[in-house]
């Protein structure tokens, strides 16, 4: 982005931001209004917030920690137990790569990457991991902040666009972009890494997944993410995904949640491990398939 | 029996707020019985108030006049202050009744489901857990 001029008018900048954009590689959002560049004045930057929602407070995900819960079996699972699984429109394909990892679990290995403390990346933050959650609202950016770990995304909108297809690399949260209609804050996500799945199902996507949002406050209780998920290589259709997100009270203690800062559960052959201080010398946990259930 | 003030406190606040909370999210908890809870008797020899899991150590003595010690596994500090639980809620030498769903291969340790103080107060991680198939809104 180039820099801009001290003292121009918001509407100015605002414009200048859209001319830009418009040659930029941002294919979903072909208008660019609602989008406030970096260094506009102090004053001007006050105007610009006076029309932002409020998220301000603490936020935790409501349907549990399975990503899609309209689409969890057995119905109202919480992706805790072996055999808990979703429905992603998967292609044969990556249907059967879900089955297998699936069959894995029962099998009695329990190998979520989170176990060994990697970040749980994107999509996965927007509903396979506990709150609470905080909205840190800027014109020119958002953060989503999480206790645990503690994560992080930024959604620029600040009128860029992704970078060119050919010089994008994965990472954890992937790059995100957004631009604001009314109060709905509209994000597009790429370049997300492909090895995390959605939630502890192992639910998995491809590094083509591409996740567009719409957030807004329901109330001033309830917060809505509205999902729309295309992966060209894993799915057959795009997948749909409606998490809500409550209020709690503003006082609740938040703090640090280190995974590493004690580990006593590493995945170590393939297989969480519980490491207890009586343990024999070089002792592993094996595979523990499930009891069959009565 | 009773509950411990802050833990009335703290559900009274929280209760139906906080909605399906995961009994141990850092990694599965398929490694523990999945319904047996079972109830020990012992001595505080540690509470760890750490991350991501707390951790409890227990002298527990068995039939045979010998002493076992157990190793309970609870949520980190944030998610304790929220139950209730401060980081000076147990002191070695503390006399507690432990219910715990026990590790599926036999080795002394579990999830801590509650404890119990000698003066009756329960210590439950978990004070606001609701059933996932609870309604989402």
């Amino acid at each position: 982005m180039p820099s801009f001029h001290r003292g121009a008018t918001v509407a100015r900048l605002l414009l200048g931001a859209a001319v830009l954009a418009a040659s930029s590689h941002a294919p979903a959002l072909a208008q660019q209004k609602g989008v406030t560049p970096f260094g506009l004045s102090q004053a001007d930057r006050t105007k610009v917030i006076a029309t932002l929602p409020n998220w301000s407070g603490l936020w935790n995900p409501v349907g549990g920690l399975i990503f899609d819960p309209s689409t969890a079996d057995p119905k109202g699972n919480n992706a805790q137990q072996p055999g808990d699984r979703e429905h992603p429109p998967y292609n044969a394909e990556w249907e059967a790569k879900y089955k297998a990892k699936l069959d894995h679990t029962l099998a009695g290995y329990f190998t979520d990457p989170i176990t060994n403390c990697l970040p749980h990346g994107m999509p996965r933050l927007m509903g396979g991991i506990p709150g609470p959650l905080e909205f840190v609202v800027t014109p020119e950016l958002t953060f989503i902040i999480w206790e645990y770990g503690p994560q992080l995304r930024r959604i620029y909108t600040d009128g860029r666009g992704h970078l060119p297809v050919e010089e994008r690399f994965d990472s954890w949260t992937g790059h995100s972009i957004g631009h604001w209609e009314g109060e709905t804050l509209v994000i597009d996500t790429v370049s997300m890494r492909d090895d995390t799945p959605y939630d502890r199902t192992g639910a998995p996507h491809s590094s083509k997944v591409h996740l567009i949002e719409r957030m807004r406050l329901v109330d001033k209780d309830i917060f809505e993410n509205d999902m729309t998920i295309e992966d060209p290589v894993a799915f057959t259709q795009p997948w749909h995904i409606n998490r809500r997100y409550r209020r709690i009270p503003s006082d609740t203690f938040v703090g640090d949640v280190a995974c590493t800062e004690t580990q006593h559960s590493p995945i170590v052959n393939g297989q969480t491990q519980f490491i207890l201080p009586g343990d024999p010398p070089g002792y592993l946990v094996g595979p523990m398939p499930m009891p069959p259930k009565k | 029996m009773r509950i411990s003030y802050a833990a009335i406190g703290v559900i009274g606040l929280l209760s139906g707020a906080l909605g399906a909370v995961p009994a141990l999210s850092h990694h599965s908890g398929a490694m523990f019985e999945p319904e047996k809870v079972i109830t020990l008797e012992g001595t505080v020899k540690q509470f760890e108030y750490t991350n991501p899991h707390s951790w409890l150590y227990v002298v527990v003595h068995n039939d045979q006049g010998g002493e076992t010690l157990w190793g309970f596994e609870a949520e980190g500090p944030s998610a304790l202050m929220r139950a209730g639980i401060r980081a000076n809620a147990l002191q070695p030498g503390d006399q507690v009744t432990v219910r715990t769903r026990p590790l599926r291969d036999g080795r002394p340790g579990g999830a801590w489901v509650t404890v119990t103080k000698s003066d009756g107060t329960v210590l439950n991680p978990r004070p606001s857990l609701v059933p996932a198939s609870a309604p989402a809104n």
